[in-house]
């Protein structure tokens, strides 16, 4: 037995593995949603793993997707071909949200103080009777009023290539993420491909030094599958690329700038500005091939996933080089698990994922690598909902474990850090009247890192001032806590409207030890969000 | 022996071409009337140019333009009508025709080969424009409704040899079709594209307006320090039509219609929406650009009045959170047709149709401290544009149409920049003559004010009869136009003590204050005849062939009655041929005419202050400055019409539903106007000081007579008619017929275009190697070479993979831009023997046998003459992708996506081996159409 969606809908439950933000759950960040309808994502990174930070989102999936999470080659996966079996019915959704985001506990090159208003519409459908359509469009407009420095999308990745600025003026981004794919089933054989595409632009207002960057983001996956028995057992394989162009200037003509080049933990380039323009680019490339095996075991679907990873990145002065000046390869493996069904009325999800990427950074006149990096991160994660007649209960939580060490030969020193997020989420709700019904949750997670970082005093004043901070923020144990609600209208048959909100706060826990350049204070997220969804089996 | 059929028709159509028509063809059979009219099925606009026959018989008929066909002596009884043109799907449609009476039918039609389900994003290749059969791509408003414009630039586009570009108003937009850049730097007269000259000419026709440039005076010229964001000197700035009023437009880069004057370079004619239309609501967001537009379109009184009105407000940022720079826009359009007869008899016998456009469009540059210190300019138009058109159906056959056309506009442009320049002599003087003069020391701050109110009269009267016969069909067309422009206003100012020209050496002087009321203007008139044949050969063939004459007439002076100045007979026939409906060939020759701009026929008059004493002391009671003024007048009483003639043939073949065009061209343009620098000379005094001792306090004064005197070499900007330029080309459109399964199609458009332009004038170098030679009195002469010729080749394909879901609503359209290969050459030759003799200081040219050129007494003259020394193999292809995706919304409304470049491709840079190509910077943004009047109704 699985669940029925109008159960779902009728109730306006759901409950998904942690969904942690966008970064963790490696989506770009323009994108929400629960992680298996990102998993499809030819967006998603490739062979990158942005760390994790302290503490998970609130639950991005209240009123976004109300289906139960889906478990195959293309849920699973990311194999477009899947979904030409696994999309059944029709659905849609339109969220319009708010977030702010505010406080010190945060590392020195995240902003301040950041606003963001946000809309998403998202669905899929069937598209005649041997295909099916996936389609995403998010569009991000962001507004940082708290010292923002850096030049790059995500500061925090496994690419060490970053640029900053130290004049922090607010800035203003504006993204846009499209991404959609079809798969088609001749027989027993599926194809599929999928394609999106993520732009990005930021820009200064009023700053004495104008910064203003641009980034494209283009991917695309194609996919074939293989139904060894119906409905029962099926392979598939797939491969993906995914490019990105990230160009960014700073104009100083008045007002003196200096930017930072960082490249590991040795003393970055530095360039002082006055009465020029600084202009840059940092462009990535990257592909993975990949296998899946799904299948049916009773009541269960199952699915298993492997990706061999590879991404080269590079940044060039100017925007008229060709050559090179740093250049960054690395490349890994991911492998993931899902199973879903149902045991004794309780809807159950469990999944299981890892992904490993080894990285070097070289420059053009050095034989050898100067900063070496291995990252791994595994996951387990559930999801247990049971229903009654009129209210139901739900229980998400799992057990991350984030390791990374890196290494500078140019400074010979490293950094090894372990970290363990244990998290759950426990949410209630029920009808109240006939059309409406509210949901309520709860949830706490603990980050609890141990491991060894370089002494600040040995390095320079860059690395003391820019690199260190945030170092031992990602260092220091914090804890998080998540309260979420969400009120539902419901119109006809399938299709309501929602109003959901939420609060975290994320809080350093051993002020006792702290390490010396660990930010103080704590930081909050809050979200209001209202949407539309319809749903067709 | 019995003629085959291809032979009686071609005897046929000798005996016709010959003899004209035969008489009437009727039998004893009874007969009645069949009338009708053809139509688009989608947009319900009339069709011209369909071939209807009735089955069974002979009987042939051509619609008109307003999709009318009649059939005045038909068989009586049940017949099948079959309507038929290229590029829709053949309809056949029962008909009983009833004996001694008259039956109306209306047939619709629907596309086959380029649209479907309703959505049509790229331009028709197969439709003609309706004046004519010149090659034409024709873009229909939901083409445009999915191209993301934001002005008529954005919109052509979707013609073949256009290059893409972001939408907004950024930058000037100019166009010239069939042609394409050159390099821009023998010469610097002739620009770097034909737009940039205004002797060229793509013709802009606004719901039958002419826009013009020739009267737009707001440059500083070309010896100016300071800029202006001007369009000036060149083509129409087309930023000034809103793409969210236009409903249709016709891109006619082949052969236009004698109804159309004033162009080298084809015409694009716009129509913008009239009638009743649903209310829309427009909104765009980018990081560089918004813009919101609203329209209604509504009819009352029995469908007797329609009224129209548009809004449209778009401002373009183009340096976003760098700089304040913005480009701003807003038009108002009010629209009004009144037909006194509708209803009665379904015939529109007149007509009235009135247009008020009002916009504004500004460019400002403010100055940013932290980017641009002490610079900044600013370029404001606001004008109107009024028109009233009348139709008047004479008989059934006999149209009478006029029309008249008031714009004006109301420039207004300022600059200011810091101006660093050591101490200078300067003198105010207005009149030839020697005054005491000032000097102008260190840097400041000089602000100019150019303000001009180019105005446009433009009347026409023009007849159209048509005579039909069984499977003939003439349309008779005769027409009278007047057109005066003028540009009274305030004109160039500025403080003469801070002039904006201060590169001030003595002889080159700097350009005074310049009202422009003193200028008379251009008065120029046309008449012009043609006749539009449609001739049935058997079942399947028709010929159609458009031939007729223009005389384009330049006045004297203000008005019609002045005399002339310039006369051009420009005669222009095209004939096509279409064997089977699935096929045309066709092919076309004409001539064309420009006239010329306003500030070449009247340039302003040149100033040279000559330094006769140039005593500049620590102590300013004793500096001296005397300088002579002198005043050449650069006009050209000779300057005329700038010529063209265009020949092209081509082909258009469907197969299925997919669809081929190619047409060739070759495009003569002669005596193009633009500067030729003329070498003159002045005489300069030189006078002995009555004191010369520096430090005692007292000013010196001249001694008459003066001591000596030398001449100073100068040279003269005038205007003259004899720049050359040739277009050859082949342009191709391919539309593939959709892959069903993936409901995804291809579209294909492609041209080769090599430009060659040519100025048989002398030349001098670069300016300053001239100003030079002005100061250096020791210098006895500098090199001259006679003609630059430039050359520019470009391969340049767009691919549009269009994918469609209908039963959702989307729309994606990944257009690719692929410049597959470009090269642009100096062919003249710029090597240190290429000099052609030599200037003295008197201005005498004195040639230099080229094998005497490399002698030493002429090691002085062998110098480079600059342009591009190097010839490379041409610029490597390289492309770029845009993306757009469309999803419809409830009511009636649209969502759209679009990304301009959307993988940021910089393009390439210049190597050793070639030169560079740069793409313009990914952006992107959203788009919202809403229809009010359906949600508000309940509509679907």
């Amino acid at each position: 037995m699985v669940f029925s969606r109008g159960f779902l809908v009728a109730v306006g439950l759901s409950f998904f593995p942690i969904c942690l933000n966008a970064q963790v759950s490696g989506v770009p960040e323009t994108a929400s949603g629960p992680t298996w309808t990102d998993t499809w994502s030819p967006l998603r990174p490739v062979a990158n793993l942005p760390r994790m930070f302290p503490g998970f989102s609130l639950d991005p999936t209240v009123g976004l997707v109300d289906s139960p999470p889906g478990v195959g080659l293309f849920w699973t996966g990311g194999n477009p071909a899947g979904m030409a079996r696994e999309i059944v019915g029709e659905f849609s959704a339109l969220e319009m949200g708010t977030f702010r985001e505010t406080g010190d506990y945060r590392p020195p090159l995240q902003p301040g103080e950041e606003t963001s208003y946000r809309g998403t519409v998202f669905g899929w459908s069937r598209l005649g009777s041997s295909g099916a359509g996936i389609g995403r469009v998010v569009v991000d407009r962001s507004a940082v009023d708290g010292p923002a420095f850096s030049q790059v999308v995500s500061p925090y990745s496994s690419n060490p290539l970053v640029v900053f600025d130290t004049v922090g003026a607010p800035r203003n981004w504006t993204a846009v993420l499209i991404e959609g794919g079809g798969g088609w089933a001749l027989g027993r054989l599926s194809l599929g491909m999928s394609a999106g595409v993520e732009v990005r632009k930021m820009s200064t207002d009023g700053a004495p030094a104008p910064v203003s960057t641009r980034t494209s983001l283009p991917a695309a996956s194609v996919g074939a599958s293989w139904e060894i028995k119906e409905n029962v057992l099926a392979i598939g394989t797939h491969a993906r690329w995914g490019e990105s162009k990230h160009s960014l200037g700073q104009f100083s003509l008045v007002a003196p700038s200096r930017i930072y080049e960082l490249a590991g933990f040795d003393t970055p380039a530095m360039h002082n500005l006055v009465g020029t323009v600084l202009r840059r680019r940092i462009e990535s490339d990257g592909g993975a091939v990949g296998v899946q095996v799904a299948g049916r075991v009773g009541g269960m679907r199952l699915a298993v996933s492997g990706e061999l990873l590879e991404e080269d990145a590079a940044r060039f002065d100017g925007s008229a080089a060709t050559s090179w000046k740093d250049r960054w390869e690395a490349d890994g493996w991911s492998i993931s698990a899902g199973a879903a069904g149902t045991f004794s009325r309780t809807a159950y999800h469990v999944s299981v994922t890892g992904k490993t990427v080894e990285g070097s950074l070289r420059l053009p006149d050095t034989p050898r690598p100067t900063f070496r990096s291995e990252e791994a991160r595994w996951s387990l994660l559930f999801d247990l909902r049971r229903a009654w007649d009129a209210w139901h209960l739900g229980f998400s939580g799992g057990l991350i474990r984030d390791s990374r060490k890196a290494r500078d030969g140019a400074v010979g020193v490293g950094s090894d850090l372990r970290t363990w997020i244990p998290a759950g989420l426990i949410k209630a709700g029920g009808k109240v009247g006939s059309r409406w019904s509210a949901s309520l949750g709860l949830g706490v997670s603990a980050y609890v890192p141990h491991g060894t970082l370089p002494e600040p005093s040995a390095l320079g004043t860059p690395y003391q001032e820019w690199v260190a901070p945030g170092l031992s923020f990602f260092g220091s144990q914090s804890t998080t806590t998540t309260i979420v609600g969400r009120l539902q209208r419901h119109l006809n048959e399938g299709s309501f409207l929602f109003f959901a909100g939420g609060f975290s706060r994320i809080s350093p826990s051993d002020q006792a030890f702290p390490l010396p350049t660990t930010p103080d204070g704590d930081r909050t997220l809050l979200s209001l969000r209202i949407g539309f969804c319809r749903s067709r089996d | 022996v019995t003629p085959s059929p291809r032979t009686r028709s071609v005897l046929a159509i000798l005996v016709f071409l010959f003899f004209g028509p035969p008489s009437s063809l009727g039998g004893q059979t009874p007969t009645g009337r069949l009338s009708g009219t053809i139509s688009d099925v989608d947009s319900r606009l009339p069709l011209e140019g369909v071939m209807v026959r009735i089955e069974g018989t002979r009987l042939v008929a051509f619609t008109d333009t307003l999709g009318r066909f009649d059939f005045p002596s038909a068989p009586a009884g049940r017949h099948m009508v079959r309507a038929e043109r290229l590029g829709y799907a053949t309809n056949r449609v029962a008909v009983m025709i009833p004996s001694g009476g008259t039956i109306r039918k209306d047939i619709p039609m629907s596309v086959t080969a380029l649209r479907v389900e309703g959505i049509t994003v790229v331009a028709d290749p197969v439709a003609k424009p309706k004046t004519g059969l010149g090659t034409a791509s024709v873009i229909e408003r939901t083409a445009i409704r999915h191209q993301t414009a934001t002005t008529l630039g954005d919109v052509l586009q979707l013609s073949p040899g256009v290059e893409f570009s972001a939408p907004g108003l950024g930058a000037i937009e100019q166009i010239a079709l069939r042609s394409t850049p050159t390099t821009g730097t023998t010469s610097s007269v002739l620009g770097r594209s034909a737009s940039d000259l205004a002797a060229f000419g793509t013709l802009v026709v606004v719901d039958g307006i002419p826009l013009s440039n020739n009267g737009n005076l707001q440059t500083l010229g070309n010896r100016g320090e300071l800029f202006l964001t001007t369009s000036a000197g060149g083509g129409i700035d087309l930023r000034k039509v809103p793409a969210s009023t236009i409903e249709r437009v016709e891109v006619i880069r082949g052969i236009p219609s004698v109804r159309y004057g004033d162009l080298t370079h084809g015409a694009v004619v716009v129509e913008t929406r009239t009638g009743e239309f649903e209310a829309e609501v427009l909104g765009r967001l980018s990081a560089n650009n918004h813009e919101v537009s609203a329209s209604n379109g509504t009819t009352f009184s029995d469908g007797r009045h329609a009224t129209t009105l548009f809004l449209d407000w778009a401002r373009t940022k183009t340096q976003p959170g760098v700089s304040d720079d913005a480009a701003r826009r807003l038009t108002v359009q009010a629209g009004h047709r009144f037909i006194p007869g509708s209803g009665v008899d379904n015939t529109d016998r007149l007509v009235f149709d009135s247009r008020l456009v009002f916009f504004t469009l500004t460019d400002d540059r403010p100055e940013n401290p932290n980017v641009r210190f002490n610079r900044s300019s600013s370029s404001k138009d606001r004008g109107i544009r009024l028109l009233e058109r009348i139709d008047l159906e004479l008989s059934p056959e006999t149209n009478l149409h006029v029309m008249g056309s008031f714009s004006r506009t109301y420039q207004r442009s300022s600059s200011s920049a810091e101006l660093i320049r050591s101490a200078l002599p300067f003198t105010n003087r207005t009149e030839e003559g020697r005054q005491e003069g000032f000097f102008v020391i260190g840097p400041y701050v000089a602000d100019v004010e150019v303000e001009g109110v180019p105005s446009t009269f433009f009347g026409r009267l023009e007849v159209r009869h048509e005579r039909r016969g069984r499977r003939w069909h003439h349309d008779l067309l005769g027409g009278l136009e007047l057109r005066r422009e003028w540009t009274p206003g305030e004109g160039v100012q500025f403080d003469m003590e801070r002039p904006a020209q201060s590169s001030f050496n003595g002889v080159e002087g700097y350009d005074r204050p310049r009202a422009f009321d003193e200028i008379p203007g251009i008065s120029s008139s046309a008449v012009y005849v043609e006749d539009r044949l449609r001739l049935a050969i058997g079942d399947e063939s028709l010929l159609q062939v458009q031939g007729g004459v223009r005389v384009d007439l330049l006045h004297d002076g203000r008005s019609w009655f002045s005399g002339l100045r310039d006369v051009v007979l420009a005669p222009r026939i095209n004939l096509e041929w279409t064997p089977v409906p699935s096929v045309r060939l066709r092919t076309g020759f004409g001539r064309l005419a420009k006239l010329p701009a306003i500030s070449d026929l009247y340039p302003a008059p040149q100033y040279y202050d000559v330094v006769n004493v140039n005593q500049l002391t620590p102590d300013p009671a004793e500096q001296l400055a005397v300088l002579t003024t002198f005043i050449r007048d650069p006009e050209n009483p000779d300057l005329g019409f700038s010529q063209g003639t265009k020949l092209e043939a081509g082909f258009e073949a469907s197969v299925g539903e997919s669809f081929l065009s190619v047409s060739v061209f070759e495009d003569r343009i002669r005596g193009a106007v633009a500067i030729r620098p003329e070498p003159s000379f002045l005489l300069r005094d030189h006078f002995q000081l009555t004191d010369s001792i520096i430090g005692n306090g007292i000013k010196p004064e001249i001694v008459l007579p003066p001591s000596s005197s030398d001449t100073v070499p100068i040279l003269i900007d005038r205007p003259g008619n004899y720049v050359r330029q040739d277009n050859v080309g082949i342009e191709a459109i391919v539309a593939f017929q959709e892959i069903r399964a993936l409901r995804t199609r291809l579209h294909l458009t492609g041209s080769w275009v090599k430009t060659r332009m040519e100025a048989p004038a002398t030349f001098f170098g670069p300016a300053d190697r001239f100003s030079g030679f002005q100061i250096q009195t020791a210098q006895t002469r500098v090199p001259y070479w006679v003609g630059a010729a430039e050359t520019g080749e470009k391969v340049l394909a767009s691919y549009r993979l269009i994918h469609q879901q209908p039963s959702i609503g989307l729309v994606v359209t990944a257009a690719v831009q692929h410049n597959i290969y470009d090269k642009v050459v100096d062919e003249t030759a710029t090597d240190t023997l290429a000099f052609e003799g030599y200037v003295t200081r008197d201005g005498r040219l004195v040639p230099v046998p080229e094998e005497e050129r490399g002698n030493p007494e002429y090691s002085d003259l062998r110098r480079s003459r600059g342009g591009y020394l190097l010839e490379t193999g041409g610029t490597p292809g390289d492309w770029m992708m845009s993306l757009q995706v469309s999803k419809s919304l409830p009511f009636g409304g649209t969502l759209n996506f679009w990304a301009f470049n959307v993988l940021d491709n910089r393009g390439l840079f210049a190597t050793i081996k070639h030169q560079s190509r740069f793409f313009s910077p990914m952006q992107f943004g959203l788009e919202v159409n809403l229809a009010p009047g359906a949600f508000l109704g309940g509509g679907p």
